[in-house]
């Protein structure tokens, strides 16, 4: 009992894209977020990621680098250039940080996605717009 | 007091736990399929209730053996992805063990099987084109030819009048419209394979050549979204300003100044770089609007849900939709997806109906693994809503097209497949068969 504890509390502390599930993205956030996925990215290896590419069972931690940090992904992964192609919006939305840029980035979201846009897209999209609207 | 701290800490855990249970792994630890299978780095999906040991697990990486009859590991070493092996493992109980040694089979017994009608594959596979040489050709997709194209339309039709307004109004819009779009695919797709998937594309999209509005408020032939009108007027206004290579020219001045480090740098050009790959696209797309030979050709202004529900503007509604094939073939050129160029037709359509970042997230293979079986078992295990739609849309569009056989299209409305056996019948002595939604 003591062991299915400690190892579900382990889980449960060490499950770095589980706590990015819950917790409210900011500017800071998202800055910290892409600094770490950088580190992740570098650790693993260009090899490795190339590899993760091309399974359909990928870690979390990569398929976040796929819906907002593509430029992180090694050239030849697997989708790259499409999952790049909003990505020169979602870049200006963290520099101007204004609602207009943040339209901009929704209105190339939506044909690329048409019905569901990927889980981590739509959690910085409600997260970011709702900094914008709040004085 | 101690005995209440468990039960509270256990609690707090157990609600940490995700909706998806995960397993924590130890290396040497026995453990069973038992959610889904484990795709591994070459490929293989290893299937639910087989035992596996686990060798070494290293960072994202779990190393691992099926275990065979004896309990012992068979086979080579497997690598899988480690939150999706924790998420697909259950530890393993004394009746797994029992019935491994004793060899009970826990999939589905041989007796249990039935045979499901049809026993012909309902998603046939292509022979491959072959060239004088025997070699095999860049298409892989031997499509119908123009009369049997009217032949299936007509077998499968709604109504004789809607019909009619295929054959009176609608095929020569296609025919003009595949037209230009075979050229500018640099006729590497034969014009008939381009006629078919379009007409067999607007036939699915406009509910066999009804157009109308749909539950979800898509109109006409084309089943245009508001999402997809913005897009196709974007496309018309188009006039983007190529000052790429002056702005490459900054960053590196910038660099050279010292303003700017190396990584930045890099950044900066790959933004730009997009930046110019995205331009590319629009104007090609723009560039073709402009070559095709329609009359009238509306103005960006004029288009809007009324006029794309109206069916007398079939041929400007039925260019707007080659718009954003054209524009999805485009983006599937510059990715890194294997695809022969009718492979490429056919993922349009079916991004048609999900967006290209949506179909190549959820359905293209990731591997050389590509074709409509492929692309059906990833949208299954993709859990996307709309992928029961994507899978009934493109299995529509593909039997359609698909020369030599005449499956009826998946269908649209829970009433329509009871009709289908009253169609007249079909050449080569298939009689349609209503077999209910394709997913």
């Amino acid at each position: 009992m003591k062991n299915l504890i400690l190892s579900l509390l382990m889980f449960s502390l060490t499950s770095f894209v589980q706590s990015n599930e819950t917790a409210i993205w900011d500017w800071k956030k998202i800055d910290q977020l892409e600094a770490k996925l950088s580190k992740w990215a570098m650790d693993i290896g260009e090899k490795d990621i190339l590899m993760m590419g091309k399974m359909q069972q990928r870690p979390e931690e990569v398929e976040l680098i796929e819906d907002l940090f593509p430029l992180l992904l090694p050239e030849g992964y697997f989708g790259k250039s499409i999952a790049t192609t909003c990505t020169p919006d979602f870049e200006r939305l963290r520099k101007e940080k204004s609602l207009g840029a943040w339209e901009k980035w929704d209105k190339c979201l939506k044909p690329l996605f048409l019905i569901d846009k990927p889980k981590w897209i739509q959690k910085a999209q409600k997260d970011l717009k709702a900094q914008l609207t709040t004085p | 007091m101690k005995f209440l701290s468990t039960i509270l800490l256990l609690s707090w855990a157990l609600t940490s736990i995700p909706s998806w249970a995960q397993v924590p792994l130890e290396a040497g630890a026995t453990y069973k399929i038992s959610n889904g299978s484990i795709e591994t780095t070459t490929n293989e999906r290893v299937p639910i209730n087989t035992l596996i040991k686990i060798e070494s697990i290293s960072g994202w990486r779990v190393e691992f053996r099926e275990l065979g009859a004896d309990l012992e590991p068979i086979g080579p070493i497997k690598t899988g992805s480690k939150i999706w092996v924790e998420r697909s493992v259950a530890p393993v109980d004394v009746d797994d063990i029992i019935n491994t040694i004793v060899g009970i089979n826990t999939h589905a017994k041989p007796d249990d099987l039935v045979d499901c009608p049809p026993l012909t594959s309902l998603r046939p596979r292509p022979n491959p084109r072959r060239n004088s040489d025997g070699t095999e050709t860049n298409q892989t997709l031997i499509t119908k030819d123009q009369s049997s194209l009217d032949r299936y339309f007509s077998c499968y039709k709604k109504s004789t009048s809607l019909n009619e307004d295929y054959e009176n109004s609608y095929r020569q819009s296609i025919q003009t419209i595949s037209s230009e779009y075979h050229k500018i695919l640099n006729e590497e797709v034969p014009l008939e394979s381009v006629n078919t998937l379009m007409s067999c594309l607007i036939f699915r999209e406009s509910a066999l050549w009804e157009g109308g509005t749909s539950h979800s408020g898509a109109v006409g032939l084309g089943q245009f979204t508001s999402i997809a009108i913005d897009q196709v007027k974007d496309f018309i206004d188009f006039s983007g300003r190529d000052n790429f290579d002056q702005r490459e020219q900054v960053q590196r001045d910038e660099h050279k100044a010292g303003r700017l480090s190396v990584s930045e740098l890099n950044r900066n050009l790959s933004l730009i770089a997009i930046e110019r790959r995205n331009y590319d696209r629009y104007a090609k797309v723009r560039d073709y609007w402009n070559a095709l030979p329609i009359n009238p050709k509306p103005k960006s202004s004029e288009i809007n849900g009324q006029y794309l529900a109206n069916n007398n503007n079939h041929q400007a509604v039925m260019a707007l939709s080659s718009l954003i094939m054209l524009n999805c073939q485009i983006q599937l050129e510059h990715s890194e997806a294997l695809m022969t160029q009718d492979q490429k037709l056919l993922a349009c359509a079916g991004a048609y109906n999900m967006g290209v970042g949506g179909f190549s997230k959820n359905a293209l293979g990731r591997n050389e693994d590509q074709g409509l079986n492929a692309w059906i078992e990833n949208l299954k295990n993709s859990g996307d809503g709309q992928s029961n739609e994507t899978i009934n849309h493109l299995v529509s569009i593909n039997r359609c097209q698909t020369n030599a056989s005449n499956y009826p299209p998946c269908g649209t409305q829970s009433d329509y497949c009871k009709e289908l056996p009253k169609a007249n019948s079909c050449q080569d002595d298939i009689r349609p068969q209503c077999i209910g939604e394709c997913k």
